[in-house]
């Protein structure tokens, strides 16, 4: 532990640098910027800002890179939580019970409870990530294949019912969502797949231009529709509506904490990380809270938990890039790369060899979150004013900034238009009563899904016992059948029962 | 009623307008002298951070200088490359779209169906670094040899798994398993760390990929290289035998290619080349490709193309054979 | 729940389709997926999930909550959705043309007066800065492309 300290000590010396201190601030500032912005994710800026880290210092460079990173899953339950719109995949959760607690007025106490929960959650990540980084990134090595598979056929089954609906219709979406998932390239020869001819599927689908078009635009067109009826608009914003109550507060503490830790565990696997931790969280919190039933009409436990997961998993993301140069995921590739290009290999020997960069990280990373946490308190007063501007303003800009957010994911107009199709689609979805998350939940996991099961059917020559003969993804395996089965039974079981009970058939 | 009347004569106003508005800058730009006068594209066709985009996004900020203009990177990943050549085919070939063509890219056509043609379809402006592959096993795995592979294959044949992020690397070991009659089973996968995350991970047996992925693992000992798939051994590795040198005939280094589409102007390409070639060579993109671990000789378009036709030839017998192994 | 049996009718027809060409793919063997592997499976999968939809919905037809508010949607009420809409297709098709600025100006203006704006002073001024805001997050703080028009040699 003194080690620890003394580390600690000299990484928070190392980064009080005027050069440091700037690439903190600048960092933490465009992530801000890149989360609340729609679509425009820490990827695309990342990718430009790349080259211009070489003039920097090997670790400048690399703290701001941190900082939009970490700065980017802050500001994104701004939007989802104000207007239903997602910015990022990592959103969509929050926008449940988010956007609810908007509808109510609660709307400043959503986004605290999200700046809170993430920058606590982000510290036990840190910590996580200071004590335990090669032990934890030796374990997540030991997920192959067949793993991947378990969990991300496991997660579609048992979260494809997460935000709430019937059971049927969510795997339904799910479907959808997995069906789309196959268009473009397939993982193993690369051939084209469905892409009926036309280059613009070539590439396949990008899974946030069409969450842009499902929950933004589809708002948009319901707006247009329903005139001044759509969302109530808040008129006048006390004081106290801008922050959680007591109460809110003491309901805050636990999903935090379980948020912060799920969210870790899964931010280290392979994968998108960040989205999936939110579902899980929100599975969690709804399995053991005593109400329920408020989840779906704005219970804060459903914001603060997912939102305080995806920040943690955020840091679980570096725990394998920094103890064993290994990214598990496109934007810690980058940030790898950024680390070559100054010479700095990470990789098992890393902590140990240039305890100057990694210290100095680490502490950037602690004073890059309370520079967050500052940035964005202030942040909701402004945001939870936003409510109070016309909609003919707000839904004009709205627009636009579906547009431009969805164009800059690629610089490909393709995902505009994709945008605006699943904009009407997801109009449509909602007039019959289908939900979009789960179609988002198919989107990202059916690749990973069958990357997986190919790779393991290759790797094990067909046999499907291989599956059940390697402990981890045994054991995910079964328990996600099992709940798939026994949850339906369940419920239909309590029906009958209901109905046998109360005698009277309600509809 | 007469709102939406007057809606009516509006967007119909506006689409008019749009309409004749796109058309004018055709007209205006026809005669336009100076090139570039406006930014210019490069599509890369893997993700962002890997090699190949780093080494394309540090040339491109050095030779904006020359240039004058920007030079956009944009990633268009998938198929190893090939959904971003097809792109490329597709483009104006007015020299501001340019794109990276790779070996797997050139394969291919012999693979699947694809919508160009790599030698009809584009201009090869010019190759400005070179893929170089090594086969890769855990340190404390029981063969120190290729040939020590191939005999453990042979008693467990399809047993023996490898990793490799396309096709056009993993004719290394395919050679092998053809010329030495023994099955190996090749696991594709999505990205050089992938590659590795895998080998250390116990989950393949080899791995095959570039000399940046493996070096930090070489430090730690927790993998070693088998064999180098170039021609010459590998500078900082010299008792690491090539497979030449191991009687095996197979060469799959391939070539960073800078492409445009065919018809693309001579002198606008010339334009480019004299800036890209000027860009490689600043003293700063020469220190990062050499951290990247990326040998990065500059050659001329026409160079490579005259070359590849007989590369390819040997890449195309192997990869039309059926999965089995067939002596060759 | 209203109209599903239709949905879940439409649901079952895009199964089907996607099996089509999922068909059209190798499927390979079990220790040798190809490219028509997964999606087969998945495409089977689909159309078991939507026809018990399509039965379930079928046997509780008449039985759900009829949704009370609902008003019927005519093309009338449709008709300012189809109007944004357009605006927004005709933005992008001319957006690499006039600009950035221009097209984003002249969108929000119109969805402004979609809306029923009608003040042009506050609409003009309110999307011109919008749009100067926008552009000035976007490309000059993160350096992401903006089309600049060609008209301007952007």
């Amino acid at each position: 532990m003194g080690e620890l300290y003394g580390n600690l000590a000299k990484g928070f010396a190392g980064v009080v640098t005027p050069a440091h201190l700037m690439a903190v601030f600048a960092g933490s500032f465009m992530g801000t910027v890149v989360g609340v912005l729609p679509g425009l994710g820490p990827s695309a800026t990342i990718a430009i800002l790349l080259p211009m880290t070489l003039t920097m210092g090997p670790t400048t460079g690399l703290i701001m890179l941190a900082g939009i990173f970490f700065g980017a899953q802050y500001g994104g339950s701004t939007t989802s939580i104000l207007f239903r719109m997602p910015g990022e995949a990592s959103s969509v959760i929050t926008s449940i019970d988010g956007h609810e607690m908007a509808k109510k007025g609660r709307a400043g106490a959503a986004l605290t409870a999200s700046a809170i929960g993430s920058f606590l959650a982000a510290n036990m990540g840190f910590i996580g990530l200071a004590l335990f980084a090669v032990p934890l990134a030796r374990y997540a090595l030991r997920f192959g294949p067949p793993e991947y598979f378990a969990l991300s056929f496991g997660g579609l089954l048992i979260l494809a019912n997460v935000s709430g609906g019937s059971r049927l219709r969510n795997l339904a979406m799910v479907g959808v969502g997995v069906m789309l998932g196959t268009v473009g390239t397939d993982p193993i020869a690369g051939a084209l797949r469905l892409d009926f001819g036309v280059s613009f599927l070539a590439k396949g689908i990008d899974y946030t231009a069409v969450l842009i078009g499902l929950f933004g635009m589809a708002e948009i067109i319901a707006w247009a529709i329903a005139g001044d009826g759509g969302v109530p608009r808040m008129t006048a914003i006390r004081v106290r509506d801008l922050y959680p109550t007591r109460e809110e507060w003491r309901r805050m503490v636990a999903p935090i904490f379980r948020g912060g830790v799920v969210g870790f565990l899964v931010g280290l696997l392979p994968g998108p990380g960040a989205i999936t931790s939110t579902y899980v969280s929100y599975a969690m919190e709804r399995g053991v809270s005593k109400r329920r039933d408020e989840f779906g009409r704005g219970a804060i436990e459903g914001v603060a938990g997912p939102e305080s997961a995806n920040n943690a998993a955020a840091v679980g993301q570096m725990v394998p890039l920094l103890a064993l140069g290994l990214p598990f995921s496109g934007l810690t590739a980058m940030l790898l790369g950024a680390m070559m290009m100054q010479g700095i290999t990470p990789g098992p020997l890393f902590i140990a060899q240039r305890p100057d960069v990694f210290w100095v990280l680490v502490a950037s990373f602690f004073l890059g979150n309370l520079v967050l946490l500052v940035f964005n308190l202030p942040l909701v007063g402004l945001m939870a004013m936003v409510l109070r501007v016309p909609m003919t303003i707000l839904m004009a800009i709205i627009a636009l900034l579906c547009i431009l957010g969805t164009f800059s994911l690629n610089s490909d107009f393709v995902d505009v238009w994709m945008m605006l199709v699943f904009g009407v689609i997801g109009f449509v979805m909602q007039q019959f009563h289908y939900e979009p998350p789960p179609l988002i939940l198919g989107m990202v996991f059916g690749p990973i899904m069958e990357r997986a099961l190919v790779q393991s059917l290759l790797q094990f020559q067909g046999d499907l016992l291989a599956f059940w003969a390697r402990p981890i993804s045994a054991v995910i395996l079964s328990a996600a059948i099992a709940v798939a089965v026994a949850a339906p039974l369940w419920a239909w079981r309590s029906r009958r029962a209901g109905r046998n009970v109360a005698g009277v058939v309600q509809g | 009623m007469e709102r939406s009347k007057r809606s009516w004569w509006v967007t119909t106003a506006v689409a008019v307008l749009a309409g004749v508005v796109s058309f004018v800058p055709e007209r205006a730009t026809a005669g336009e002298e100076k090139f570039p006068n406006r930014p210019i594209t490069v599509m890369v066709g893997f993700g962002a951070g890997g090699q190949t985009d780093i080494a394309v996004r540090v040339i491109a900020k050095a030779a904006e200088k020359e240039l004058g203009v920007p030079i956009l990177v944009v990633n268009r990943p998938g198929g190893g490359g090939t959904v971003s050549v097809t792109a490329l085919a597709r483009t104006q070939p007015d020299g501001y779209t340019l794109g990276i063509i790779t070996a797997q890219s050139l394969a291919a056509p012999f693979m699947e169906r694809v919508a160009y043609d790599p030698f009809k379809d584009f201009e090869w402006v010019n190759g400005f670094g070179r893929y170089i592959y090594g086969i890769y096993a855990r340190s404390d795995a029981p063969y120190g040899s290729i040939k020590e592979v191939v005999e453990t294959g042979r008693k467990n044949p399809g047993k023996l798994t490898f990793g490799s992020t396309s096709l056009i690397s993993a004719l290394g070991l395919k050679f092998v398993e053809a010329q030495d009659n023994v099955k190996l089973t090749y696991i594709p996968q999505k990205s050089g760390q992938e590659v590795m995350t895998s080998l250390v991970g116990r989950h393949t047996d080899f791995g095959i990929g570039t000399p940046d992925a493996v070096q930090p693992f070489l430090e730690s000992k927790d993998a070693k290289v088998l064999a180098v798939v170039t021609p010459d051994r590998w500078e900082h590795l010299p008792n690491v035998p090539t497979l030449k040198e191991l009687g095996y005939d197979i060469d799959t280094t391939g070539w960073m290619i800078l492409g445009a589409p065919a018809k693309t102007p001579k002198d606008r390409l010339e334009i480019i080349n004299a800036a890209w070639r000027k860009g490689h060579a600043a003293p700063e993109v020469k220190d990062v490709l050499g951290k990247l671990m990326l040998w990065a000789p500059f050659t001329s378009g026409a160079e490579i193309k005259d070359a590849y036709p007989k590369k390819i030839a040997v890449w195309k017998r192997l990869l039309e054979q059926p999965a089995e192994a067939r002596p060759k | 729940m209203r109209g599903s049996v239709l949905s879940s009718i439409l649901l079952v027809c895009i199964g089907v389709f996607y099996l089509v060409c999922a068909s059209r793919y190798d499927f390979g063997r079990l220790p040798d997926p190809k490219a028509g592997f997964f999606p087969t499976i998945a495409g089977i999968a689909f159309v078991l999930l939507s026809v018990s939809l399509l039965l379930v919905s079928v046997r509780s037809r008449g039985r759900g909550v009829p949704d009370a508010e609902r008003e019927a949607l005519t093309l009338r009420r449709l008709f300012p959705a189809i109007l944004v809409l357009g605006g927004v297709v005709i933005h992008i098709l001319v957006v690499e043309t006039v600009g950035f600025l221009l097209a984003s100006t002249a969108l929000m203006m119109f969805l402004m007066w979609v809306r029923g704006a009608r003040n042009w002073v506050v609409t003009t001024v309110m999307s011109a800065a919008t749009s100067g805001v926008l552009y000035w997050l976007f490309w000059v703080v993160m350096r992401v492309p903006i089309p600049r028009g060609a008209l301007w040699g952007g």
